[in-house]
């Protein structure tokens, strides 16, 4: 696949915070890339400095070979943005600022107009392209939103949390928009917090924390590579009956948590004990109110890497 | 260049539609200068002499708080977040700063232009007669300037309110020494030398000669340093006008 | 209430600048009262004309400028001189001016008699009551730059979140009207200070007191109330500011305009700041106890101002009636 564009070792600093250590990665054409981090992971540092809207203070980013820096008005000729406020004029009407954006990127005449017909409609705007913003609902406004960044047809769309505090329906409704927009052949780096929206639309998916990127791959590969294992969620009747150091006997059991009357166990994937373990707990009579299980998840995946702790 | 067109065409349009903005550069002008100009015509021979004058200060004034149309212009709250999202756009941040200042003067200068054809045959006013074309001359570096001097704050200072707050205080002083409500000319050598230090003064004299001693004079000089201080102003907002201070 | 007013020092923390700027303004426009009332016995600027160097009168009402030849006609426009002398000899002179006759007038007056006692104008003022003319446009400008505290809950929605705590919203307002009121005081300071060195300041501290607190009530309850209809602090701050300097003008705040206009008299009479300057007038003349009437209708204002913003705030955002 075609590297459109190439990240090495980029670095930025504010103050005495090294906010970027260096962060190396690719982007190829036509997948969609997401960003994942926790707070001050360094995910807006980056997709700022891609935007060319912020300096690095090391490394460099080349779109398709040559440094952005060199001819830095075709690369963002080249580039869709979706900010993650939403940014629109709100006593225009949806087709006036559509228009006046797109205009920004070279469009004029009889191609601006076209242009953002076809990016109304994408966002399911177009019977109301003639309203004011300040009358949509939160939901028009993200998708307006983004339509102000696509209708100059851009290679490269960098969208940053463009679902944040919208209906599911808007959200579904985006995200289908976003797999179209691949679809076309356009390069998408999404960053979000929500975990089911890159199980959904990634291609590959970049977790960051404290400035580095700390995994990288496919949705499948982070949680093989990272996770092998298996939770089990226990209800039982009578937790204080239970003997955790009894479940280490049984093979592939790694770990065993005990909170009230559930108990977590975790264990090896690929072991089948599951019953042993029921049997551990009937051998001392102790009655079993629900069983659960619950393979790797992104989100697991994510907090393991990543921590509990809340960030600032 | 393109790109520069469609912001300014943008920014006009933002500036027309806030009727705020709309008043604050016809209305306010105007009543200010009816309503004082009649009250203080009783301790003149003429009446005219009492508009005259303060048809003059408030023109002038009204030039200064051109500013304020160009705080409001680049980030009053509604159009901060828009105005800014045209940084990742390939026109490069030159436009975002001067399409501001470039749509404030021009709507300002309208707008005066406009106060001064309803009050001049309204009120019999005298601004020098054929002369005037100096003076529609000489405002045009000073509506760019005040514009230049209002997107500046915002460039330092980040916001609107913090902006205005300042500015409005600054041009205050400046309107007051220079005499706008009231000549400090005649209150004594202090209060004269104060008044002399305010850029309201120095236009406010050189208008007056152009109009009533028809003396151009000062007319060069002015229209140079309104220029000069323009140029500066517009260098100061490149100097601190930095994207990554706007970025999320 | 304790809550909102703590909340609201921490908050004017980020606007210290703006603040210091105002309270600065504030000293200079003192000390320009100051000055301006100890200048207002000078009458008349005039320019003489004359052949010879030596000033022909020596008044202390009449600031006398001897030259050769006549200044230009823009320096009278300008009010650098309120007229020109023509000294033709023998006592006779020619005065050129565009002030009126009753102006002319006093200048002969003047000028064949240097030592005439013109008779008290009602545009002179003593220091306290030129202190509080000059101090009220910039206190009230304060009020509302203060109000933010109320603005921005009301325009990022914090507003919404109070209405439905357990708070009084009658107190909510109390809170932002104390810590408006409180913001005051440093040009109260200014005034302890500059009595304290031994500046003539007119009025008594407690007398300034009870002034500062009726400019208060009156620039908190103007601000909260346009804050309240308008949807844009920007635009209320514009507009109150706007209103502000022209009715403080037109309410005599910095030049007291002649009284024998009707029409002014009949505007004046409307303007809660002419009110306090009368009052202020009548303190300065020691018979404030028997003109009450200026300080209950600047009083019965600031109320209805207050009442308009209670009641909308109610209708708003209680009762939700838009």
């Amino acid at each position: 696949m075609e590297n459109i564009l190439k990240v090495n070792n980029l670095k930025k600093n504010f103050k005495d915070n090294k906010v970027l250590k260096g962060i190396s990665f690719k982007v190829d054409r036509g997948e969609i890339l997401c960003f994942l981090g926790p707070n001050g992971a360094g995910k807006s540092t980056t997709i700022n400095i891609l935007t060319a809207a912020l300096k690095s203070d090391g490394g460099e980013v080349l779109y398709k070979g040559s440094k952005i820096s060199n001819n830095l008005r075709s690369y963002k000729k080249q580039l869709g943005v979706v900010p993650q406020d939403i940014a629109l004029y709100e006593e225009l009407t949806a087709e006036r600022n559509v228009r006046f954006f797109a205009s920004l990127y070279g469009l004029k005449g009889k191609d601006l107009i076209e242009a953002a017909e076809k990016a109304l409609e994408f966002a399911g705007l177009t019977d109301k392209k003639h309203d004011k913003v300040k009358t949509f609902s939160g939901g028009m406004k993200r998708r307006l939103n983004i339509a102000c960044a696509i209708a100059h047809s851009p290679e490269l769309v960098i969208m940053d949390e463009p679902t944040v505090g919208i209906d599911p329906q808007s959200r579904n409704h985006i995200l289908n928009s976003i797999k179209k927009l691949r679809d076309e052949g356009m390069t998408i780096l999404y960053t979000t917090h929500y975990m089911e929206e890159v199980e959904e639309i990634s291609t590959r998916i970049i977790i960051m924390d404290h400035g580095s990127i700390i995994a990288e791959g496919t949705n499948e590969s982070l949680k093989e590579e990272i996770q092998n294992e298996k939770h089990y969620f226990i209800e039982v009747e009578e937790g204080e009956k239970v003997k955790e150091d009894d479940f280490y006997n049984i093979e592939g059991v790694k770990s065993v948590n005990m909170k009230e009357n559930e108990i977590e166990i975790i264990s090896l994937k690929g072991v089948e004990n599951l019953d042993k373990i029921i049997s551990n707990l009937s051998d001392d009579d102790i009655k079993i109110r629900n069983i659960a299980s619950e393979t790797a998840s992104l989100e697991t995946v994510f907090l393991k890497l990543t921590g509990r702790k809340l960030r600032d | 260049m393109r790109g520069f067109i469609q912001i300014f065409k943008m920014d006009l349009e933002n500036i027309i539609k806030n009727p705020v903005l709309v008043g604050y550069n016809t209305v306010f002008a105007v009543l200010s200068i009816l309503i004082i100009g009649f009250l203080t015509s009783g301790s003149y021979a003429n009446a005219a002499d009492a508009y005259n004058y303060y048809a003059v200060t408030f023109l002038i004034f009204s030039i200064m708080n051109g500013a304020m149309t160009a705080t409001n212009c680049f980030m009053e709250r509604d159009i901060k977040k828009p105005n800014l999202r045209i940084i990742h756009s390939p026109v490069g941040s030159f436009p975002i700063y001067f399409s501001k200042i470039l749509s404030s003067a021009i709507f300002d200068f309208v707008c005066h232009l406009l106060v001064m054809a309803i009050l001049i045959p309204l009120l019999n006013l005298n601004f020098g007669g054929i002369y005037v074309y100096y003076i529609i001359l000489l405002m045009v570096p000073f509506e760019f300037a005040a514009a230049a001097l209002g997107t500046m704050f915002c460039c330092i200072f980040k916001t609107e309110e913090t902006a205005s707050t300042l500015l409005s205080t600054f041009i205050s002083i400046l309107a007051f020494l220079g005499g706008t409500f009231f000549s400090l000319d005649g209150m004594g050598g202090t209060l004269a030398f104060a008044s002399r230090l305010s850029l309201v003064k120095w236009l406010t004299d050189a208008f007056f000669s152009i109009i009533f001693d028809s003396n151009i004079s000062s007319f060069l000089p002015l229209f140079i340093g309104g220029a000069a201080v323009s140029v500066l102003l517009v260098l100061g907002c490149k100097k601190f006008f930095k994207t990554e201070d706007y970025l999320c | 209430m304790l809550a909102i007013l703590k909340n609201n020092y921490c908050r004017m923390l980020q606007r210290l600048s703006s603040i210091l700027v105002m309270t600065v303004i504030m000293l200079l426009s003192i000390i320009l009262a100051v000055y301006v009332t100890s200048s207002q016995q000078v009458k008349a600027n005039i320019a003489v004309i004359s052949e010879n160097d030596i000033t022909p009168v020596s008044s202390k009402q009449l600031s006398v400028t001897v030259m050769k030849n006549e200044p230009p006609y823009s320096d009278l426009v300008k009010h650098q001189y309120d007229a020109y002398v023509i000294d033709r000899g023998n006592g006779k002179y020619y005065i050129k001016t565009l002030k009126n006759q009753q102006f002319k007038s006093m200048v002969l007056m003047l000028l064949k008699n240097p030592h005439t006692v013109l008779p008290h104008q009602s545009t002179d003022r003593g220091v306290g009551v030129n202190i509080i003319g000059f101090l009220m446009m910039f206190l009230l400008m304060e009020a509302f730059m203060n109000m933010f505290t109320f603005a921005d809950d009301k325009e990022k929605g914090q507003l919404s979140r109070i209405v439905t705590a357990p708070v009084s919203l009658t107190g909510y307002l109390a809170a932002h009207c104390i810590y408006c009121l409180s913001m005051f005081l440093p040009a109260y300071l200014m005034l302890i200070i500059m009595k304290v060195v031994g500046f003539n300041i007119g009025f008594t501290l407690l007398q300034y007191a009870l002034l500062l607190l009726l400019i208060g009530m009156l620039g908190i309850s103007f601000a909260l109330m346009l804050n309240m209809f308008l949807k844009k602090p920007d635009n209320a701050n514009m507009l109150g500011n706007s209103i502000i300097m022209l009715t403080s003008v037109l309410a005599g705040g910095f030049y007291s305009f002649s009284k024998d206009n009707k029409v002014l008299d009949y505007i004046a009479k409307i303007l809660p700041q002419k009110h306090i300057l009368d009052f202020a007038q009548y303190i300065q003349n020691g018979s404030s106890l028997t003109h009450l009437q200026p300080l209950f209708y600047v009083i019965g204002v600031s109320l209805l101002f207050f009442s308009v913003t209670c009641i909308k705030l109610r209708m708003q955002y209680v009762k939700k009636i838009c």
